[in-house]
């Protein structure tokens, strides 16, 4: 052993050395440079547990954005649409509102200038009987009996003789209303007796209209139901003028 | 730099390399033969330095190891500490560098013994670390080559010249060109050196002389190794000890196997004497290795120096950092392993 | 034959010679230690660091044979 140069000594000084050297490496380099190791390690194991943390929530604060985003589009679609339909019934409430009152209006205008006309024709006749009882005197040479003259006329305007209308003489009528047209307008009484004549034969309840045309000159036209009595005198024209050809 | 290297070739540092090259091939084969390189003598055992401390005589492998600790302390006090009361966070310079090989060393051992890392980590770390250590700075030139002159116990020894005089300290160099046989004198040999020796007589110089270095590698003394084994084989039991209580010697004398277990048993028990066998062939072992591989590096170097003095030597300057490496990681590796294998329990897989 | 101690000096160091030749079984360990080691890597580089331990674990026990035969030359040289 002493030749290989194991000497007792010398071993335990290396092995004292050893220990005092593990021991003081221990307490200066070993000790603080793992704990600064350990936690550096865990500083970053701490910052990307952060940072999954931090992304987690921004993930979620972007999908609730994303939510609410949503939820207002919605909301203002649903605003927008319930805003279009109430804009357009209320356009379509004044735009009827504003034809019926146009319609009314229109009616309203019709109607008194069919009054008025009505009136005016009412004011006429008269003077167009003396009219007509002139120039037959004038034609004819003599002068005629006033009174017979008259019921002549008024028989040509208003195709009532004697309390009967003529042109519903011996005709078969039937209808729930009747429209009779006269070219000039008739008398109270006439109308009268027009409205009666016509009721005793279609029935009490039916109803009676008058109406002014003076395009068919003189007599009546009568409509009852689906038939049309033709009784006026531009009528009979007609009737003459295609029997002629 | 290798943009144009044809205008580099002659630059400053190319040419201290070939002139090293040249005084290399002058010294060795050309001038006089006072600076010629000489065999070295085979020495086992460490020599002594002439320096004692109350009667214990310090060898120059022990003046060595001692470097290397003060190497090591002056890095855990003025590296380590200076970054530790710096309070930095970043690490830089050659703090950085130290600590890396730390996290390395901390990283093997907390993958071998999991939660007892903190506790083992001291004992394969600072075998690493002064080996480590221990190993590099016995490259450094200077080691091995300046000592005392002394005469030679046996063989041929080399006549000493004079190189020059500071102060009182003679300074003087071997000649290889005036080779002397050994002379069997009685009381001439042990004192004489060529350091410190100024109340030595001149006359009293030796006649057939050989350096003995005062630093020698620690790892080529059998004494360094031997009790690094030891440590971490003693450690291993003890840390056997500490985390399986008084049952940890079950592994080498397994009695109640022998008393249940029958025919097995017997053969258990055989087992675990082996293995208390195998625990000093460990200290043989692990002691023998770093001692070979060191040894038989140096012993190589100085030969190989002295047949070829020039560019040779820088390849096995090479392997010997490598080898240095590769065996204080050995050293690691293996007491970290037995000591970390230690701490689990023998009879836990035992049982399964 | 003359000089006894030149003599036994000689087959001192033939011994120790000798003795050095299990170096030849060691080196085949080694080698065949790093050859499995290296190959293991090759195909599973993801457990190299496992491979590698254990690698250098089986070569230092392979290389101990070749210590205790360096042990024994030293012994019959310095100390026999």
């Amino acid at each position: 052993m002493e030749k290989l140069g194991i000497n007792l000594g010398f071993f335990l000084f290396q092995v004292f050395n050893f220990t005092i050297l593990a021991l003081l490496m221990y307490a200066l380099a070993y000790k603080p440079i793992v704990r600064l190791l350990e936690n550096r390690k865990n500083k970053i194991a701490q910052g990307l547990e952060d940072a999954r943390v931090a992304a987690e929530a921004r993930a979620n604060a972007e999908k609730e954005a994303k939510a609410i985003l949503a939820e207002a589009q919605n909301t203002a679609a649903q605003k927008v649409r319930e805003a279009t339909e109430r804009a357009e019934i209320a356009a379509k409430e004044i735009i009827a509102q504003a034809e019926a009152q146009a319609n009314k209006i229109l009616e309203e205008a019709r109607l008194e200038a069919a009054q008025e006309r009505d009136r005016i024709l009412l004011e006429l006749r008269g003077q167009i009987a003396s009219l007509a009882i002139a120039a037959a005197q004038k034609l004819i040479g003599e002068a005629l009996d006033e009174k017979r003259q008259h019921a002549l006329i008024e028989e040509f305007f208003s195709g009532v003789r004697a309390g009967k209308v003529v042109v519903l003489e011996g005709v078969e009528l039937s209808g729930s209303s009747a429209e009779v047209i006269s070219a000039l307008p008739l008398l109270p009484h006439e109308q009268e007796a027009v409205k009666r004549d016509i009721l005793s034969r279609i029935g009490e309840q039916s109803t009676v209209s008058f109406r002014v045309d003076p395009s068919i000159m003189g007599g009546l036209v009568v409509k009852v139901g689906d038939k049309v009595l033709d009784g006026s005198v531009a009528g009979q024209l007609e009737s003459l003028r295609q029997s002629l050809q | 730099m290798s943009e144009q290297p044809t205008q580099k070739r002659f630059n400053l540092r190319t040419l201290i390399i070939y002139l090293c090259i040249g005084a290399g091939i002058y010294s060795a084969f050309i001038g006089p033969s006072i600076l010629k390189p000489i065999s070295p003598v085979v020495v086992l055992p460490a020599e002594p330095t002439g320096l004692a401390i109350g009667g214990f005589q310090i060898t120059n492998t022990i003046l060595a190891t001692l470097l290397a600790d003060v190497i090591l302390l002056a890095i855990a006090v003025f590296v380590v500490g200076r970054f530790m009361r710096s309070g930095n966070l970043v690490p830089s310079g050659f703090y950085n560098a130290f600590e890396a090989l730390i996290e390395f060393l901390w990283n093997t051992v907390e993958n071998a013994a999991g939660k007892w890392a903190y506790r083992i980590f001291p004992v394969p770390a600072t075998i690493f670390l002064l080996i480590f250590v221990a190993n590099l700075i016995k490259l450094v030139p200077g080691f091995e080559s300046i000592g005392r002159i002394k005469e030679v116990h046996h063989g041929y020894g080399y006549a000493p010249v004079l190189l020059a005089k500071v102060g009182g300290l003679s300074i003087y160099t071997i000649d290889k060109g005036q080779r002397r046989e050994h002379v069997a004198k009685e009381g001439k040999e042990g004192k004489e050196g060529g350091h410190g020796a100024s109340h030595e007589e001149e006359s009293k110089l030796c006649e057939a002389c050989e350096i003995v270095p005062f630093l020698r590698g620690s790892a080529t003394d059998l004494n360094f190794p031997f009790a690094l084994a030891f440590v971490a084989v003693l450690m291993t039991q003890v840390y056997g000890v500490w985390a399986l209580g008084i049952g940890y010697f079950e592994k080498f004398i397994p009695i109640r196997q022998l008393i249940k277990g029958g025919a097995m048993g017997v053969i258990n028990f055989i087992v675990g004497i082996l293995e208390l066998i195998l625990e000093f062939a460990k200290i043989l072992s692990f002691g023998f290795r770093l001692f070979g591989n060191i040894f038989a590096g140096t012993l190589l170097l100085s030969i190989v120096g002295a047949l070829t003095a020039v560019i040779v030597p820088v390849g096995l300057y090479f392997f010997e950092v490598f080898f240095g490496i590769i065996q204080a990681y050995v050293f690691y590796l293996l007491a970290t392993i037995f000591i970390s294998s230690a701490t689990v329990s023998h009879h836990a897989e035992g049982a399964h | 034959m003359n000089d006894p101690v030149a003599f036994v000096n000689g087959l001192k160091l033939l011994g120790a010679g000798l003795a050095m030749i299990s170096a030849i079984g060691a080196g085949f360990g080694v080698g065949l230690a790093a050859f499995g080691g290296v190959q293991a890597m090759g195909r599973n580089p993801d457990a190299a660091p496992i491979i590698q331990t254990n690698m250098i674990l089986g070569m230092a026990f392979a290389e101990a044979i070749a210590i205790y035969a360096l042990a024994v030359a030293l012994i019959i040289i310095f100390a026999a």
